[in-house]
């Protein structure tokens, strides 16, 4: 078990909340992993190279999926160290106590938000890049379909490979 | 047998040949650096042959035309990413203005509802204080100060933008008449034969810049260009350019015409269609979402204080002045219908010092009361609208421009002149025109022995 996995096995929720900075420094590499490959895979996508494009967005699902465990954990965190919270008000005492505090370094939390905006402005153009190139595609498959091949998007609806991928020698 | 003269004709028309190439790739590498210059090539052709029973001889070569070097379909996606990126420039600029209205700041609506709020929470703790009573008033002024001034902004930037539709479409107008000049031109040069490689050049960079400003198809007919916009409306038939022209509407905007019809709806893209898409589609939104929250939080409040009784006893009256049962203008119009603050219906049981009314009114900050939101968190939904759109706006003119650029860079290592491509063409020609001056001096000699021959023989 690697030791981002070790983190999300953790079910106490005293040890949540003492390793939420851990968690918080895992989400900001999985954030960073994620933008390196999206700006990799963006001359991929302006190049129309389908290999690129196919192996890019599988890292990036693969990384969306990864944060997105990672945000789960953190909101049950926040919603037991909220109930943590209302259970020892409601007995008079300080909110947290020091040792439950959760300590987030200003320098994190700032990585962390810049982080964000990053990831999501990448991911913006990333959904523009990939839609310009998928009409291109269609375009090109259009211009590449004989008159035998239907003309439509290279990939139909139901994930089938549309015909004017499928053209044998001398159809064109 | 072909004669001396002959050869001798047919090594000249090597010379001009070669001097008409060498003037090309000359023509080219001057234009090295000049933006929208296609690199142009010598079309040479074998002249026609004499026919000498029962031989052929060749006659030459002729340099039959200068083509431009050009690639239709990257020109073609070119004019479609400009257009995009036309559209969400102007979009995107036009957005971030908006997003200005909604910035976090100490007057903006959102920190207005927060303080109008506070007061009222304050006012609830000592409901026959005057000077938490008027806390309450001054607030309410700053939180309808802060709607009049979003809404009278967004409006003055609905203005701006319709003044840049006017100028747009003045623009579009001078565009296509110096498109229609231009097919003039290459017209009358390419029907004579001549080459009309540097209008042509001219044409493509007008119809690149129309393309920046509205959505423009292109159909290329005999030696000239056709133009519509990406509905049919036509912009450049020939040596025609139709012009758009512009009428205030009942909003007193302006609207496009052309050929007396409206066509401001079906303008989708370039900057044009992105300045109408922000005057007619995202501006409008936002007014209505201020007005919904205005009117909503007007009524709610007013709701609420003709329920209690103020400081004197008397049934409240409005706090704010009812908004129009639309809701329309709410934003710019809202304001404090009263001035005395102890007409504020604080009490619930007609008493001086009942705070019930108060902290009814107070309640409303957590209540649903804006299409099933409460007024902060419908005003935060605002937030999100104008700053999303604004950043996908910025994202997609971000995606055309690197599209742009790529399409631009392949265009060029077609289009674009090679100095090394040049530098060896030169030395071609150089040394073809060398040869075709040894033979002419071959000839020379040859011709000199016969005279002397007949010389002699005289």
């Amino acid at each position: 078990m690697s030791s981002e996995e070790s983190i999300y096995a953790v079910r106490d929720s005293a040890e949540i909340l003492r390793r939420t900075p851990e968690l918080e420094r895992a989400r900001l590499a999985l954030m960073r992993q994620l933008q390196s490959s999206l700006l990799a895979s963006r001359n991929g996508v302006l190049a129309l190279d389908l290999a690129a494009i196919g192996q890019g967005t599988r890292e990036q699902v693969e990384l969306s999926l990864q944060l997105g465990k990672n945000i789960g954990v953190a909101a049950t965190s926040a919603a037991r160290i909220g109930r943590l919270m209302g259970a020892r008000r409601a007995c008079g005492w300080a909110a947290l106590a020091p040792e439950l505090e959760p300590e987030l370094e200003p320098e994190l939390k700032a990585d962390l938000k810049r982080a964000e905006l990053e990831v999501l402005q990448a991911l913006r153009l990333q959904s523009a890049l990939l839609a310009r190139a998928r009409g291109k595609l269609r375009v090109l498959a259009n211009m590449l379909a004989g008159p035998s091949v239907n003309y439509g998007p290279p990939w139909a609806s139901s994930g089938a490979r549309a015909r004017a991928f499928d053209f044998k020698g001398g159809e064109i | 047998m072909s004669s001396l003269n002959a050869s001798l004709a047919s090594a000249l028309s090597g010379l001009i040949a070669e001097q008409g190439a060498l003037a090309v790739t000359t023509n080219n590498v001057a234009n090295v650096n000049t933006p929208g210059y296609s690199r142009e090539e010598p079309v040479l052709t074998e002249s026609n042959p004499v026919v000498v029973d029962p031989l052929t001889f060749g006659t030459g070569v002729t340099l039959q035309s200068v083509e431009s070097i050009t690639d239709p379909i990257l020109e073609s996606q070119i004019q479609q990413q400009t257009q995009s990126q036309g559209q969400f420039s102007a979009l995107a600029s036009a957005l971030q203005q908006v997003q200005v209205n909604f910035t976090s700041s100490t007057s903006d609506i959102g920190t207005e509802i927060s303080n109008f709020f506070d007061s009222v929470n304050q006012l609830s703790t000592d409901a026959s204080d005057l000077s938490l009573r008027q806390g309450v008033l001054t607030a309410a002024g700053n939180l309808a100060t802060s709607f009049n001034t979003a809404a009278n902004s967004l409006t003055q930037q609905q203005t701006s933008l319709d003044q840049s539709v006017v100028q747009q479409v003045g623009q579009i107008n001078q565009l296509t008449a110096q498109i229609a000049t231009l097919n003039g031109q290459v017209s009358s040069l390419q029907n004579v034969g001549e080459s009309a490689g540097t209008f042509v050049d001219q044409r493509q960079q007008a119809i690149d810049q129309l393309s920046a400003l509205v959505d423009v198809s292109v159909i290329p007919s005999d030696n000239t260009v056709t133009l519509t916009t990406g509905n049919g409306t036509p912009l450049v038939t020939g040596l025609k350019s139709f012009l758009l022209g512009t009428q205030t509407n009942a909003s007193g905007l302006h609207d496009v015409y052309s050929q007396g019809k409206d066509i401001t709806s079906q303008i989708t893209s370039g900057q044009l269609g992105g300045t109408i898409q922000a005057r007619d589609q995202e501006i409008p939104a936002t007014q209505t979402q201020l007005d919904t929250l205005a009117a909503g939080l007007a009524n709610a409040v007013n709701g609420v204080q003709v329920g209690g009784f103020d400081l004197n006893g008397d049934v409240g009256t409005d706090l704010f002045n009812p908004p129009a049962a639309s809701g329309v203008g709410a934003a710019a119009n809202l304001s404090v219908a009263i001035t005395d603050p102890a007409l504020i219906a604080a009490s619930s049981d007609g008493m001086p010092g009942s705070n019930g009314n108060a902290e009814a009114m107070y309640a409303l900050n957590s209540q649903n009361i804006i299409s099933g939101q409460s007024p902060t968190d419908y005003y935060s939904g605002i937030v999100f609208n104008v700053g999303n759109n604004a950043s996908n706006a910025s994202a997609e003119q971000s995606a055309s421009a690197l599209v742009l650029q790529q399409l631009n860079d392949q265009l060029a290592s077609i289009s674009g002149v090679s100095l090394d491509e040049e530098a060896a063409n030169m030395v071609q020609y150089q040394d073809a025109y060398s040869a075709s001056a040894e033979v002419i001096t071959t000839i020379n000699d040859m011709m000199y022995a016969v005279i002397q021959m007949s010389t002699l023989t005289g």
